[in-house]
């Protein structure tokens, strides 16, 4: 009896310790909530998960953590997990049995292989209907208005906005030559670098399609980027011009773009 | 077999081997020696087998919060210095900065940026060239509190990062930033790991590109706090912009990690990921042991002599199995001495095996050249050979 009450105990003390009580978010792909007593946030890498915390996975959405020992925990979307849910879902270990993958990997040499890339010697051309955000461009991430040339045969347009570092992409279908979507758009989240083109094609090839590519950045980035771009600026005040059609001309010379 | 046989197989082995030996050496010598063939040696230079157990994700890969990485993407002076500061904050146990700063630029933004690097947790960087060292211009490094070299050269002058050197003596001795980060940190301070350290080290790739938790300049300067960073080890680097671009190659080098163990191909992982690598390899001191050269050489050797040896057995008793068994030997013996050589890696053991594999498969092929060999040392000299008699 003695020595099953000391193994309780040892037990629950070995217990206590391994217990997490806080991981940290690793990846993020996706729109994902991080709930917390104080107030609910986007979740981003190297944000703290504590046992009260809770994760809103949107569609598509994926989120890993990882605790004191590098061990991972996984979370797919649409979910809502609870820290407890989560600490449920253990990654699974990489590079386990090596003598199954080595022969997988001569079998695989043996029968000649399976690398038959497609390689392709060309740069892509085609007719860019795309204008602002110009390519390479860095636009206040409050608000992007994609604007691009019509043609008379069209009868819709479809924009395709993509974010580079999560991979979300998001589709529109409009009329018009112009489209505004705001900061809190899931398509925003979790990175600041945007790729973006408009077809008249529903479902076309993205491989065939030319991006332009811009990044995100906040107010303060912009004022400084403004100032270095000042005697233009003065230029255009003396000229005549407001503050609205300055903005847009230094969007469409420089790239520096701030929609109203 | 009776006693005289027995000795004559086990003398034309020896000798078989001898032969395979010179003749491998001498198309070594003609590889290395004949520009024409230059291109052959560069390709044999940057190719091990060792190789294979990275780039098809042999190891077991580690997940890692212990060693963070910060990408400075095309961010200013200003920006760096707040990140710094900010990072400082968090309390890591040190701070890597995997940059150099070789000229002044605005008084402001540079003070800011002086004033963070000499933090007491911050190692900059700088470089040899030879023997003259380059580092940040005078006005920041008058401050820094620590420093530590980013060479990444390898000591058989290949493009494929394998090796790293914890620790030069070029005049005074200077030490590596993974293994001042380490030290910070409290690993390797004892005596006598700086000496080992001054040896070339294989470096045991554990953490691929994905393994590390990477985060923005703009994450960090974003952030109120910064949890995860606390007793961490955070280096500030180039990762792409955005992170992770596989189109953006500003310092990004070969590794055996790299998907293409032989042929063209892109690099695979950038400089400040070599040195996250070195830093966990460091802290949890995962030391590959080397073997000698000579050993390899010595192990060469006895195994082609076995393998000649039960080869000249099965050439005399039937020539036409020879002729097709000695393929599919050499086809087995490779799958299995690769097999082998990824075994020992898995265990700690870093073994060259392309001198033994060499020898062992030449070993098979020059057996009827020997046999030709001894025919015309019969006629001259009564030459007695197993092969013959």
């Amino acid at each position: 009896m003695e020595k099953l009450s000391l193994g309780l105990i040892a037990w629950l003390l070995i217990s206590t310790a391994a217990a997490q009580d806080s991981l940290y978010v690793f990846q993020v792909k996706g729109e994902v909530i991080l709930v917390t007593g104080k107030a609910d946030r986007m979740a981003k890498k190297g944000s703290l998960l504590t046992a009260s915390s809770s994760l809103r996975l949107g569609n598509g959405a994926s989120l890993t953590a990882i605790d004191q020992r590098g061990v991972t925990y996984e979370a797919v979307g649409p979910a809502t997990v609870g820290f407890q849910q989560l600490l449920a879902r253990k990654g699974k270990p990489r590079g386990s049995n090596m003598t199954a993958q080595y022969l997988t990997y001569v079998w695989k040499e043996f029968v000649g292989g399976e690398r038959n890339e497609t390689l392709i010697g060309a740069a892509f051309r085609g007719e860019m209907r795309m204008l602002t955000p110009t390519d390479s461009a860095k636009v206040v991430n409050s608000k992007v208005r994609f604007n691009w040339k019509t043609d008379s045969l069209a009868t819709a347009y479809y924009v395709l906005i993509r974010n580079i570092e999560t991979g979300e992409l998001a589709k529109f279908e409009t009329d018009g030559s112009r489209l505004a979507l705001y900061g809190d758009n899931s398509v925003f989240a979790g990175g600041s670098y945007v790729e973006w083109t408009v077809t008249t094609e529903a479902f076309p090839n993205l491989n065939n399609l030319p991006f332009f590519v811009f990044e995100l950045i906040d107010r303060n980035t912009y004022r400084q980027l403004e100032t270095e771009h000042q005697a233009f600026i003065d230029d255009l005040r003396l000229l005549g011009m407001d503050e609205r059609a300055i903005a847009d001309a230094l969007c469409e010379t420089f790239g520096i773009c701030r929609f109203h | 077999m009776n006693n005289t046989k027995r000795y004559l197989l086990w003398r034309d082995a020896f000798f078989c081997t001898c032969l395979t030996g010179t003749v491998a050496l001498f198309f070594y010598l003609l590889f290395v020696n004949v520009s024409f063939l230059d291109p052959f040696e560069q390709a044999f230079e940057d190719f091990s087998f060792n190789d294979l157990y990275y780039s098809e994700g042999f190891y077991d890969q580690v997940t890692s919060k212990e060693v963070v990485l910060v990408n400075v993407k095309q961010a200013g002076r200003f920006e760096i210095a707040q990140a710094l500061q900010q990072v400082a904050e968090a309390q890591p146990s040190a701070i890597g900065v995997d940059l150099l700063f070789r000229d002044l630029k605005e008084p402001y933004s540079d003070s800011l940026l002086r004033e963070a690097l000499s933090h007491h947790r911050v190692v900059a960087a700088f470089y040899w060239e030879d023997t003259a060292l380059v580092a940040s211009h005078p006005y920041f490094r008058e401050r820094f509190a620590h420093e530590g070299f980013v060479n990444l050269d390898q000591p058989d002058g290949g493009r494929v990062i394998r090796e790293f050197r914890g620790v030069k003596v070029n005049g005074d001795t200077s030490v590596s930033l993974g293994v001042r980060l380490a030290r910070l940190a409290g690993k390797n301070a004892e005596r006598g790991a700086l000496d080992r350290l001054s040896q070339s080290q294989p470096i045991d790739y554990r953490i691929a590109s994905q393994g590390f938790l990477t985060l923005d300049i703009d994450d960090v300067l974003q952030n109120e706090s910064l949890p995860v960073l606390k007793d961490a080890i955070v280096i500030f680097g180039y990762l792409g912009t955005p992170t992770g671009n596989a189109n953006d190659i500003e310092d990004k080098h070969f590794t055996p990690m790299n998907p293409s163990i032989a042929g063209r191909s892109t690099p695979d992982m950038y400089g400040v990921e070599i040195h996250g690598n070195v830093v966990y390899m460091l802290l949890h001191s995962r030391f590959l042991m080397g073997i000698p050269n000579g050993l390899v050489y010595l192990t060469a050797f006895f195994s082609c002599l076995l393998v000649v040896k039960g080869g000249m057995r099965l050439y005399v008793r039937n020539e036409f199995a020879f002729d097709i068994l000695a393929k599919i030997i050499q086809l087995s013996l490779s799958v299995i001495l690769v097999y082998f050589t990824l075994l020992l890696l898995k265990s700690g053991i870093y073994v060259r095996i392309t001198p033994v594999l060499i020898w062992v498969l030449l070993g098979l092929e020059m057996i009827g050249y020997y046999e030709y060999l001894v025919v015309y040392l019969k006629k001259r000299f009564a030459w007695k050979s197993y092969l013959l008699d």
